[in-house]
């Protein structure tokens, strides 16, 4: 019935009427992974056997009577970073191979409150260090869309699982845009909530103020449905867990009509990095909001040609100060060639286990903390984010959405960006300012360029407006068609 | 603020990572080069704004109450790389 082609928002209807069971849907997804993810690679471990179980639980509890969630059966597959429970949960790092965490994340045990179907762990760039998933140890992963090009990073697996239609609803997590510009490539639906929304205990820490977990789906209504599930006040494990105003009711409050919706176009980023066709679509899709009554009109963000330098700053700040933690001792990766000597068993522990980019951030990170150059970095880039945050509270006084471009390009082919770490970074410029000031951002498909590729837009949202953006999203899925793209392969 | 060689062997000793193999050179390069990059941020005027200070958060506190959710056993066992005796072997660090 090639049930692995639909949404989660259809799927959902099909399995409350009961016209197919959670068995005949997680045999269909997973029969999909293997006749497509030896192409994609975007898994890096399945969980055949444990989907069958708990999708067999999920047909008892119903056939039982029992009163389910919207998710209840619905197959889902989770970023290698967020720890489940038993399952190995590797970062995509040899220094994590064999790592099985001993609890679950606090997003894991929301989705099996509600009888989701977990299908397994997809790949991404090391400890979420990355735009390609090019930096992952165990395998690369290829774009759906055109197998010689990168899915995106760092949730480059959970993007490219939905895209090539593995599984309907993925979890990633965003740091600089790490759900946000995979979606892009893949062309598919990818959220950053604003921090704090989601719990993020377990999610393994990269950058502990700037990450944050978020849903992949094919449809606005599906990213909806998972953020829902996932969105939860987590006062006992994350002190920086805060109640959201939406707790649970995003889908319920979708609406499509966004007459006299306020929408700046932040001229900053439609500058000359920003390939052609990309900023076309984008603009493009700014016509079509205002056809659809929206009030379109140009802002300026002028802080954001300092928003790399920050970015980095920060986040390899805190990732060495987080990383400091794998030294071979508890668990992880033990080097078998240190001596009797406990600083060399760190030491080589550590540069056996670590790639080479996360190397060259823990590095990074390590200097703009270390004597003397604090100040003139790590306290300065604190100092501007104050700033960043001041001026898009400003923009939000003038609008109710930002619209932005993802990338400044479509996907590029595997291998091409892989030499010059800068050339890596310079792709984040569009993305960044949303994690350093804590806002959410929202990323669908709104065209293709001349091979076919995938182009996304971000729309921007002040703190907590999740509802406006979802609400914005649709209204141009709606106009659009641009839903439930699937990847031929 | 250029950075120099003698600094990036500094900070890898402070990493506890070993850079000091036939990558230093590619490592060194790159290092400078994203330097560069994050010095950018030298030409912002931040006006009077030194404070780090996040007002906008409150600290969120709880009960000081011990919660035991798992046993050492339970926690550390499976995944040490040795576990002896009740918990996890190292070199010796006592001379």
């Amino acid at each position: 019935m090639e049930l692995f082609k639909k949404t989660a928002a259809e799927l959902s209807g099909m399995l409350k009427s009961k016209e197919i069971s959670a068995v005949e849907l997680a045999q269909d997804v997973l029969a999909r992974t293997k006749a497509v993810d030896e192409q994609v690679g975007g898994y890096i471990t399945v969980t055949e056997e444990t989907a069958l179980a708990q999708a067999a639980a999920v047909d008892a509890k119903r056939a039982a009577g029992e009163e389910l969630s919207d998710l209840a059966g619905i197959p889902v597959a989770i970023k290698d970073n967020i720890c489940t429970k038993g399952t190995l949960t590797t970062c995509a790092s040899k220094m994590l191979y064999n790592f099985k965490p001993p609890y679950n994340a606090t997003v894991m045990d929301k989705l099996a409150g509600q009888d989701v179907v977990i299908t397994g762990k997809a790949n991404m760039d090391e400890f979420a260090m990355g735009s390609s998933c090019e930096n992952s140890a165990m395998h690369p992963t290829h774009n759906p869309h055109n197998l010689n090009c990168v899915p995106g990073g760092s949730s480059g697996g959970s993007a490219a699982v939905v895209a090539s239609a593995q599984v309907p609803l993925a979890l990633g997590s965003d740091t600089g845009g790490s759900i946000r510009q995979p979606a892009s490539f893949c062309g598919v639906v990818g959220m950053k909530p604003t921090y704090g929304a989601v719990s993020r205990y377990g999610l393994v820490a990269f950058a502990s103020s700037l990450d944050q977990i978020g849903p992949f789906g094919r449809s606005i209504e599906d990213a909806a449905m998972l953020l829902d599930a996932v969105t939860a006040y987590d006062p006992r494990h994350d002190s920086t867990s805060v109640k959201t105003p939406f707790e649970g009711g995003l889908r319920a409050g979708l609406n499509a009509d966004i007459k006299g919706l306020k929408i700046g176009l932040p001229k900053e980023y439609f500058g000359e990095g920003i390939s052609a066709p990309v900023r076309e679509a984008v603009l493009k899709a700014a016509e079509t909001y205002k056809a659809l009554g929206a009030e379109v009109f140009e802002i300026s963000l002028p802080l954001s040609e300092y928003a790399l330098p920050i970015y980095y700053i920060l986040s390899s700040a805190e990732a060495s100060s987080n990383l400091a933690r794998y030294d071979g001792v508890k668990y992880g990766y033990r080097t078998p060639n240190a001596g009797d000597d406990l600083i060399d068993l760190y030491v080589k522990s550590r540069s056996e286990g670590f790639g080479a980019e996360v190397q060259r951030r823990i590095m990074l990170g390590t200097y703009v903390l270390s004597s003397g150059y604090y100040d003139a970095y790590y306290k300065k880039a604190r100092a501007a984010q104050r700033k960043i945050r001041e001026e898009f509270a400003g923009a939000f006084e003038k609008c109710d959405v930002i619209l932005t471009p993802v990338a400044p390009t479509t996907a590029y082919e595997l291998g091409s960006k892989t030499a010059d770490p800068l050339e890596m970074y310079a792709g984040d410029i569009c993305t960044v300012s949303v994690n350093i000031a804590g806002l959410p951002g929202l990323v669908q498909p709104c065209g293709f360029d001349a091979a076919n590729m995938p182009i996304g837009m971000q729309l921007i949202g002040p703190a907590f407006g999740e509802q406006t953006l979802l609400n914005a999203g649709l209204a141009f899925e709606q106009a659009s068609g641009l839903k439930n793209i699937i990847a031929a392969l | 603020m250029a950075i120099t060689r003698k600094d990036i062997e500094h900070i890898a000793v402070l990493a506890r990572l070993d850079m000091s193999g036939e990558s230093f050179d590619r490592l060194a390069e790159d290092m400078q080069n994203i330097v560069g990059m994050v010095d950018q941020l030298q030409s912002l005027d931040l006006g009077d704004i030194t404070d780090v200070i996040n007002t906008e958060r409150k600290n969120a506190l709880r009960e000081d109450v011990p919660v035991q959710e798992y046993t050492p056993e339970e926690l550390v066992k499976p995944n040490a790389p040795d576990f002896q005796a009740g918990g996890v072997a190292v070199p010796r660090v006592v001379e």
